[in-house]
C-alpha cells in the first residue's frame, strides 16, 4: 500500500548541490532512518518526500502513484516535526483532532479517533492545555499521537528525540518503536544519532554531502560498512583506521605491513586480483583488540598513554608510531600508563579498504 | 526571590533610589501635559494667573465649551466638535480598517510567498511612509481637486489607507516571520488547504500583533494634521485641524477651551499606549526593529 | 470564469494575488500622483489659475537648485535636525541607562516617559506654544522671577531655533531610549558574569560588553530619527509658523508655502522631487543597517 520509492531525486539551491541522485526504496511497514552528519542532506530528502520542497529533479512514488506534482496536503502523509510543530493556539486535544477535522470526518468519529490516541500515549490529563504549557516529553508526544491520529500512507520523522534529554529519549525511543511496529507503514526517519537510527530502524541509509553511502541493515552498517566514511561515521568511540600496505594473502590469514611492523590478521578473503604491494587502510573497532604481553609474537606492538575508565570498561589511548589507537577492554584488565604490550585483532574483525575507500572485502 | 534575581543582570534590580531620580525625570516628561489637563479645568482668570496657580477649584466649565456655545440671546449652539470627534474616529477607523485588511494579506505574501524583487517591493512600500507627508500631498491636492474627492470622507479614507499600509505591511510581516513556518507545514500535511492554514493557524498566533498594529494604525492617524487640513472640509475636519484652527483665532487664544479639546483628545491615547507597551519599539520603527 | 478564479488561485500566483491590492492601493494614491507631479515639474502650472500647462523642461529644477531661498531653509532644517537629533540620541541613552536596572514602579514611570511620543504633533505644538508664551507661560514666569521682565523665547531666531529643537527632542528621546533599551537587555548575562570574573573595570565592560550590543540600534536609531526630523512639520507650523521672519522655516514648511500660499504648482513639485532623493537614500541606507543587524543576529 503505502511503499515509498525514490528515484535520481535531486536537489540544488543555486550553485549548492544539497540532494544528489538518491535512490531508495521503502517498503510497507519498514522503517528507514536517514542518518549523516548535519548538512548532509537527509532533512532535504526528507521534506521532498512529504512535498514541502520541490526537487530538481527525481522521482517520487507513494503507494505506487508517482506524487511528484502533488502537494503537501494531497500525498496523505503524517510528519512528526524536529520542533513538534504544534499548532500554538489550539489545546493538545484540538491538535490531535486537527487533521482529521481537515478532512472533514464526524464529530462523534473525531472524537472517539483522539479519545484512543490519547489513552495510547497517556495524554488525557493535560488534553486541554496548550503547547505552551507542556513539558519537550508531552510535546513529543503529542507531536506523535496527531501523526498516528489518521491513516495515512506513510510516516516522516524529522530529528524525533534530538530536543529531548537522555532519559526521556531512552523512554521515547522505545515508545515511538513500539508504535511503528504496531502500525506497519513506510516509515522514514532523519536522525544525526546514530544509536537511534541503530535501535530503530529495520534499514539505516547513511548520507553525506548529499549522496547515500550506503543503505543496510543497521547489523550489515556495523560490520560491513561499505566504505571509509560509514566505518568512521558508525560506532563509539570510533573505528580505528590505520594506513597499512597489503603483503600476501595465505589461506586463511592475510599479511599486512602496518608502521614498518608485520601484522597478520584473519580478515578474511579480500576480493579478486588484489595485488601484493598495495596500499590500503585497516579498519579495526576499539572492542575488536585483545591485549597480549610485550614480546608475543602476534599483534601490534603499543605503548598505553593515557587510560579512561568509561564504567563498565576501559579506553586505552595506545600509541604507535605517531598513531593513536584507540582500544577498549574490559574493566577488569588491569592496565598501567606507560605499560608496552601487543594488541592482535580478534577473528575476523579486520575490515580493509582500497585506495578509493571503498571496502575490499569479498 | 533567586528566581527574578537571576533572571536578567541587564535588569538588575537597583533601589528606591532610582525611582526617585526616575519619577523626577517622568514627572518632567509628562509635566506638559499634566499642565494642559489641569489647565482645561480651570476657569479662564485662573488659566491666565500669574504666577500660576497649582491649586484652584476645578470646573467643568471648559469641557461644555468645547460642544456648545452659548449666544447672547442665552440659546445653546453646537460648536460642531461633536462632529469634528465623530469624524476623526470614523475616518481613522475606516482608512485603518482598509489598511491592516489589505496590508495583512499582503504581508502575508511577501512573507511566505516571496515575489521575484521581494525586498524591492518591500523597499518601495517604506519608502512611501518615510515621506515628507507634503511631498505626497502636493500632488494627491491635484488630484483630488480633478477626481472632486477633495472634502468629501472617501478621498481622506483612501489616503488614510495609504497611508497606513506600509505600516500594516511592515509591521504584520515582521510578525509572520517570527511565526514557525514547520507549524504551517504541518498544517498542510494534515490536509488543511492555504485558506485554513492562513484563518486557522496563522492569524490565532497574531491576535496580539494585529491588534497591536490596529492601535498603532489608529493613534498615528488620530494624530494625522497636514493631510486632514487640506483635504477635509467642514463637513469632515478632524479634531486636530480644529485644533489648529482654534489656536488661529483672532481674539486671543482660548486656552482653557483648547485645553479641554486637547484633553479629551488624549485620553484614547492614553488608554493605548498603557496597553501596548509591550509592542511599542516595533510600532515605533514601522516593524524593522523587533527586539 | 471558473476558468479564471482557477487561474487565480493556482499557487504559482498565490503571492501576487496576496500583494496586488496592497500594491494597487498604493500606486493609485501614491505613486502614480507621484509621477504626476514629476512630470508636472517639467511643464509651467499653476494649481490657482485655469491655464493649461507649458512645457518648461528642467527650468523649475535650475530654478529651485540656484534659489539661495531653498538653500536657506536647507540650512534652517539641518540646524534644527542637528541639533534636535543630538539631543534626543544624548538624552535617551541616558534614559535608557536609568531605566536598564529593575526598579519600583518602572513600568509606571517608563509610560510617563514614553507618553510624548504617543501624542499628536498639533497637541505638542500647543503645550509648547502655552509653554513659551511670554505674558503668562510657565518659562516666561519663571524667568521673570529671575529678571523681572517677562521673557518671549520665540522672539529671536535662536530662541525660535531652541524652542523648536527642545519640543521635538521631548517628544522623540524616549524612542532613542526605548531601541537603545531593546539593545541593553539583549546583552546576555553569562558576558557581565565574564567581565565580571575577568575583573574589567566599569568602563572596559560598558566598552567590550554593553556597547556592542547597543551600537547598532544606536545606528538605527540614529538614521531613523533623521529622517522623521527631516520632515518636520507640525510642530514648527504650531509653534512658530516659520517666524520669527522666515528664521525657523523648514523645508517642509517652505514647500507647503510655496504649493498652498503662493500655488507655484511646478516649482513644488520640483523641490518634492528633491526632498523625495534625499528620503530615498537616507531610507535605503536605514535598511541596509537594518539588513546588516538581522543577519549578524
Amino acid at each position: 500500500m503505502g511503499q515509498i520509492r525514490v528515484k535520481n531525486l535531486t536537489k540544488r539551491f543555486g550553485s549548492l548541490l544539497a540532494v544528489s541522485d538518491v535512490d531508495m526504496t521503502i517498503e510497507d511497514g519498514e522503517v528507514l532512518c536517514l542518518l549523516g552528519p548535519s548538512g548532509c542532506g537527509k532533512t532535504t530528502t526528507l521534506r521532498m518526500i512529504a512535498g514541502l520542497q520541490q526537487e530538481t529533479e527525481g522521482e517520487i512514488h507513494i503507494g505506487n502513484k508517482p506524487v511528484n506534482h502533488l502537494s503537501p496536503s494531497e500525498r496523505d502523509i503524517a510528519m512528526v516535526f524536529q520542533f513538534y510543530a504544534l499548532y500554538p493556539t489550539l489545546t493538545v486535544a484540538e491538535n490531535i483532532a486537527f487533521p482529521l477535522r481537515s478532512v472533514g470526518m464526524s464529530r462523534e468519529e473525531i472524537a472517539s479517533l483522539v479519545d484512543a490516541v490519547m489513552t495510547a500515549l497517556q495524554l488525557h490529563e493535560v488534553a486541554n492545555r496548550t503547547p505552551g504549557q507542556l513539558g519537550e516529553g508531552e510535546k513529543q508526544r503529542v507531536a506523535v499521537a496527531r501523526a498516528v491520529v489518521r491513516d495515512p500512507n506513510c510516516f516522516l520523522f524529522d530529528e524525533p528525540l534530538s530536543r529531548l534529554d537522555i532519559t526521556l529519549r531512552e523512554t521515547m525511543r522505545g515508545e515511538i518503536k513500539e508504535i511503528l511496529t504496531g502500525l506497519s507503514k513506510a516509515t522514514v526517519i532523519v536522525t544525526h544519532d546514530q544509536l537511534e537510527a541503530l535501535t530503530m530502524a529495520d534499514r539505516i541509509a547513511v548520507m553525506r554531502g548529499g549522496r547515500v553511502e550506503q543503505i543496510a541493515t543497521p547489523h550489515e552498517i556495523f560490520s560491513r560498512p561499505a566504505n571509509l566514511f560509514v566505518a568512521g561515521f558508525i560506532g563509539t568511540p570510533s573505528m580505528n583506521l590505520l594506513p597499512a600496505t597489503f603483503t600476501a594473502q595465505a589461506d586463511d590469514e592475510t599479511n599486512f605491513q602496518a608502521f614498518g611492523q608485520n601484522f597478520r590478521s584473519d580478515a578474511g578473503k579480500l576480493i579478486r586480483d588484489y595485488s601484493p604491494g598495495s596500499k590500503v587502510t585497516l579498519g579495526i573497532r576499539p572492542r575488536a583488540f585483545q591485549l597480549r604481553s610485550e614480546g608475543s609474537k602476534e599483534g601490534l606492538s603499543v605503548e598505553i598513554d593515557l587510560i579512561e575508565p568509561m564504567g563498565a570498561e576501559t579506553l586505552l589511548h595506545a600509541r604507535t608510531d605517531n598513531t593513536n589507537l584507540r582500544v577498549v577492554v574490559d574493566r577488569s584488565q588491569k592496565v598501567k600508563v606507560g605499560e608496552r604490550l601487543n594488541i592482535v585483532p580478534k577473528p575476523d574483525q579486520t575490515l580493509v579498504f582500497g585506495q578509493n575507500e571503498q571496502l575490499v572485502m569479498s | 526571590m533567586f528566581a527574578t534575581k537571576k533572571k536578567n543582570r541587564a535588569l538588575r534590580e537597583a533601589g528606591w533610589g532610582r525611582t526617585l531620580v526616575a519619577g523626577f525625570i517622568g514627572l518632567i516628561y509628562f509635566s506638559p501635559v499634566l499642565w494642559i489637563v489641569m489647565t482645561a479645568f480651570k476657569t479662564r482668570q485662573d488659566a491666565l494667573a500669574t504666577p500660576p496657580k497649582l491649586f484652584f477649584e476645578p470646573t467643568l466649565d471648559n469641557f461644555v465649551r468645547v460642544f456648545y456655545r452659548v449666544t447672547t440671546d442665552g440659546d445653546q449652539l453646537s460648536t460642531g466638535m461633536g462632529l469634528y470627534f465623530f469624524n476623526s474616529i470614523f475616518i481613522a477607523g475606516a482608512g485603518v480598517l482598509l489598511a491592516v485588511v489589505i496590508g495583512t494579506l499582503a504581508a502575508y505574501g511577501f512573507s511566505r510567498y516571496p515575489l521575484r524583487g521581494n525586498d524591492t517591493y518591500l523597499f518601495v512600500i517604506l519608502t512611501t511612509r518615510m515621506l515628507p507627508p507634503i511631498v505626497v500631498i502636493v500632488p494627491i491636492f491635484l488630484m483630488f481637486r480633478v477626481t472632486g474627492l477633495s472634502g468629501g470622507y472617501i478621498g481622506i479614507i483612501l489616503l488614510y489607507a495609504m497611508f497606513n499600509l506600509a505600516f500594516s505591511v511592515w509591521m504584520m510581516k515582521s510578525f509572520f516571520d517570527e511565526l514557525s513556518a514547520d507549524v504551517e507545514d504541518a498544517a498542510r500535511l494534515d490536509g488543511a488547504n492555504d485558506l485554513a492554514v492562513f484563518f486557522k493557524i496563522c492569524l490565532p498566533q497574531l491576535k496580539a500583533g494585529l491588534a497591536a498594529t490596529v492601535v498603532f494604525a489608529l493613534i498615528l492617524t488620530w494624530n494625522e494634521f497636514l493631510f486632514a487640513l487640506l483635504l477635509t472640509g467642514s463637513d469632515t475636519r478632524t479634531v486636530p485641524v480644529a485644533m489648529a484652527r482654534a489656536m488661529g483665532g483672532q481674539l486671543g487664544v482660548d486656552w482653557g477651551l483648547l485645553a479641554a479639546i486637547i484633553t479629551l483628545f488624549l485620553v484614547p491615547v492614553f488608554a493605548v499606549t498603557y496597553m501596548l507597551q509591550n509592542h511599542l519599539l516595533r510600532g515605533v520603527t514601522f516593524g524593522t526593529v523587533k527586539k | 470564469m471558473t476558468n479564471f478564479l482557477q487561474w487565480l488561485m493556482d499557487p504559482k500566483r498565490r503571492g501576487a494575488l496576496l500583494v496586488t491590492p496592497a500594491i494597487v492601493l498604493l500606486f493609485v494614491m501614491n505613486i502614480f500622483p507621484l509621477m504626476w507631479s514629476f512630470g508636472l515639474s517639467f511643464f509651467h502650472y499653476k494649481a490657482s489659475s485655469m491655464k493649461p500647462p507649458r512645457f518648461a523642461g528642467l527650468y523649475y529644477y535650475e530654478k529651485v537648485l540656484s534659489d539661495p531661498v531653498v538653500w536657506e531653509r536647507f540650512q534652517t532644517t539641518a540646524v534644527i535636525v542637528t541639533a534636535s537629533v543630538l539631543m534626543q540620541m544624548v538624552i535617551g541613552f541616558g534614559l535608557a541607562l536609568l531605566f536598564a536596572k529593575k526598579f519600583p514602579l518602572r513600568r509606571e514611570i517608563m509610560m510617563l516617559v514614553l507618553t510624548p511620543m504617543m501624542l499628536s504633533f498639533v497637541a505638542v505644538g500647543v503645550f509648547f506654544k502655552l509653554f513659551y508664551e511670554p505674558t503668562f507661560g510657565l518659562l516666561s514666569q519663571a524667568m521673570m522671577y529671575f529678571t523681572g521682565e517677562p521673557f518671549g523665547l520665540l522672539a529671536t531666531q535662536a530662541g525660535a531655533i531652541f524652542g523648536i529643537v527642545f519640543a521635538d527632542a521631548w517628544m522623540w528621546s524616549p524612542f532613542v531610549m526605548l531601541l537603545v533599551l531593546a539593545g541593553l537587555v539583549s546583552v546576555p548575562d553569562y558576558l557581565y558574569e565574564a567581565a565580571e570574573v575577568d575583573r574589567a573595570t566599569p568602563w572596559q565592560r560598558f566598552k567590550t560588553v554593553t556597547f556592542p550590543y547597543v551600537k547598532g540600534l544606536l545606528l538605527l536609531a540614529l538614521l531613523f530619527r533623521t529622517i522623521e526630523t527631516f520632515k518636520l512639520f507640525d510642530v514648527v507650523y504650531i509653534i512658530t509658523n516659520g517666524g520669527p521672519g522666515t528664521s525657523t522655516e523648514t523645508i517642509a514648511v517652505y514647500v507647503y508655502r510655496v504649493a498652498f500660499q503662493f500655488f507655484k504648482t511646478s516649482q513644488s513639485s520640483a523641490l518634492s522631487y528633491i526632498l523625495l532623493f534625499v528620503v530615498i537614500v537616507l531610507t535605503n541606507l536605514y535598511l541596509y543597517f537594518v539588513n546588516r543587524r538581522e543577519r549578524e543576529a
